[in-house]
């Protein structure tokens, strides 16, 4: 289903679901704006089908009302078309009749051509409004409707003379006979009223937008009529200088009759600082900068470049110091080594002047530590048995465990 | 509207309804225009206009000094490097898409459809591919799409056409192209650089075997 038909669909479902709304506008001659119809009232004016009046009324579309008199063969007096010069004799008419009913005093058919007048002016006021909304749009948008440069062309001047038509319709409105004859008996007060209001009042507006859409069109016309001696010298020119592959535009000191456009100004690009000596923008750039993120701070260090080894150092191997502990388990172990009997750790580092300042506590730690890795990974230490003394501990629940001394021994 | 107006005459661009919709309309009033004009005046340029009046650019009120003449230099410099290309490639596109209304400001080039035009035809693919040889910066190589969007890239830059619908690569010319078509009159009328009307406007016709 195409877009069109759609549309279509949806406008008529507008109307089907807000029917009450329209029947009575069409009946009634309008509606007015209340709080429980104004969504309605809105969606079918969205639709065009509701256009406003006077303040909170709303009437029929005049299209649209055309075509329910038609389906319903309702009959207005001097129905006429679209042309504003006829709407105009229609309404001098309708006035004419109006003015001999209320002498005749037939009151009813007053009433009858004071409606139709009532109408009568709302239609000529919504075709001049929508035939200038609708030039407004062509105008604005180029005639994108149509493609080609001759059919654009072809629009502009039909449409031109349109508004030409439409200028001198305005014109009549003011100076015509019906306004000869509204203004002539007091009983026509009512008429005039509406047509003030419906018409007069709006022609000044009218006229000016007339005029600017006019004179769009017409430069519109002109630049159209100027496209197709451009083509043919774009054309020409692009000929000429396929045959002449080395031709380059003169230089300007060599101008003669320079042109207005050899001056244009080859610009500038202007750049503007704040004043911090004014407080409002120091202020204005206070807010500013609050709202700016924090910089991420990222610390770039710089890589020392790498240097080739040199093969022929004598210091590639490092060795590592040892320590005065370690030295003194060494020995310890050569002692445990040497005897047969149990040998006390603390008694042995005791006699050994060099390590006395190793503390007791810390050496009992190390050598209970050693001769436990030693015996796991049944290493360094092979053939050694060892046992250390513990003492009571102060509380039995303290969990600690006081060792006295350390005691190894060569296994045999 | 005119802190915004200024500047950016000042920085010698085009204002037209195409690229500086708000601008052009603002200096169509004629108050406007010669409150900007006066303001310019101050600083030695006037407001000028293209000769179809499509666009609004700053011109030095005097030509005779050291600055004028600099502009002027660059001026016909930046002539000389694009006025054969762009030439070429309106010539191009009135050919491919059969409509002379390419020379209208915001007139639109679909470049999904200029791309089909030149698919179809040896020869506007011959003319697509020396015109990207005109247009500096821009390689040969490639397919024949990468070379007219690299081409329509760079009218763009030069602010004679304006992405006005970069989804569907819709492109829109500028009233900058008065000023080219000025540029060429003034050439062709004053610099010899024309052949007769009635050869330019009849293509040349092949004989039969």
């Amino acid at each position: 289903m195409s877009e069109n038909t759609e549309a279509i669909i949806s406008y008529l479902e507008a109307l089907h679901a807000n029917r009450h709304l329209v029947a009575a506008a069409y009946i009634n001659g309008g509606v007015t704006m209340e709080e429980d119809n104004q969504r309605r009232i809105r969606q079918l004016q969205q639709h065009r089908a509701l256009v406003p009046y006077v303040h909170d009324e709303f009437r029929l579309n005049s299209s649209l009302g055309r075509h329910l008199d038609e389906v319903f063969q309702r009959q207005r007096n001097y129905v006429i078309g679209a042309n504003f010069g006829e709407q105009i004799n229609r309404l001098q008419r309708l006035a004419d009749e109006f003015l001999k009913a209320s002498h005749e005093d037939r009151l009813d058919d007053r009433d009858n051509y004071a409606t139709d007048f009532d109408v009568g002016v709302f239609e000529l006021r919504e075709g001049i409004a929508s035939t200038l909304l609708m030039l407004r749009t062509l105008t604005d948008n180029q005639f994108a409707n149509v493609s080609t440069i001759a059919e654009k062309q072809r629009q502009n001047e039909f449409y031109i003379a349109k508004v030409e038509q439409l200028g001198s319709a305005l014109a009549m409105l003011q100076t015509d006979l019906l306004l000869e004859q509204l203004a002539a008996s007091t009983l026509l007060d009512p008429l005039m009223s509406i047509y003030r209001h419906q018409v007069l009042d709006r022609l000044p507006e009218w006229r000016a937008t007339i005029l600017d859409i006019t004179t769009v069109l017409k430069a519109y016309l002109y630049r159209l009529r100027q496209v197709e001696p451009d083509a043919r010298r774009v054309r020409s020119f692009a000929l000429f200088l396929k045959k002449n592959p080395g031709y380059e535009p003169p230089d300007s000191d060599s101008l003669t009759n320079a042109p207005v456009w050899v001056s244009k100004f080859a610009g500038l690009q202007l750049r503007s600082h704040p004043d911090l000596g004014s407080g409002p923008i120091r202020d204005g750039l206070a807010e500013i900068a609050q709202g700016v993120p924090p910089a991420t701070v990222s610390i770039v260090r710089e890589r020392q470049s790498g240097r080739l080894l040199d093969d022929t150092d004598a210091k590639r191997v490092v060795t590592l110091p040892v320590k005065p502990v370690q030295v003194a388990y060494r020995r310890y172990i050569d002692a445990v080594h040497a005897q047969a009997e149990p040998l006390s750790a603390l008694e042995w580092k005791r006699q050994q002047l060099p390590y006395a300042d190793l503390d007791d506590r810390a050496w009992l730690l190390y050598v209970m530590h050693s001769l436990r890795v030693g015996a796991a990974r049944a290493s360094g230490t092979r053939g050694i048995g060892f046992s250390w003394n513990e003492r009571p501990p102060a509380h039995v629940r303290s969990g600690n465990i006081v060792v006295d001394d350390v005691l190894a021994w060569k296994r045999t | 509207m005119f802190k915004r107006i200024v500047p950016t005459l000042l920085s010698g661009a085009f204002v037209c309804p195409v690229a500086y919709r708000e601008e052009h309309t603002y200096l169509v009033d004629a108050a406007n225009l010669a409150a900007v004009d006066d303001y310019l005046g101050k600083i030695g340029y006037r407001v000028t206009k293209t000769r179809h009046g499509g666009a609004f650019f700053a011109t030095h009120v005097e030509l005779g000094g050291k600055e004028e003449r600099r502009d002027a230099r660059e001026l016909f410099t930046h002539i000389k490097h694009t006025l054969r290309p762009l030439v070429h490639f309106i010539e191009m596109v009135m050919r491919a898409m059969q409509s002379d209304e390419f020379l209208f400001a915001g007139a639109v080039i679909e470049a999904n459809k200029l791309m089909a035009a030149i698919d179809s035809n040896p020869s506007f693919r011959n003319d697509l591919q020396s015109l990207a040889t005109q247009l500096k910066g821009i390689s040969a190589d490639g397919s024949d799409r990468g070379r007219l969007d690299k081409v329509m890239r760079r009218l763009r830059d030069d602010g004679y056409l304006v992405l006005s619908n970069p989804d569907r690569e819709i492109y829109q010319v500028t009233s900058k192209i008065e000023f080219i078509l000025e540029v060429i009159e003034y050439l062709m009328e004053h610099q010899g650089a024309a052949v007769e009307e009635d050869e330019a406007a009849t293509p040349e016709q092949g004989g039969l075997l």
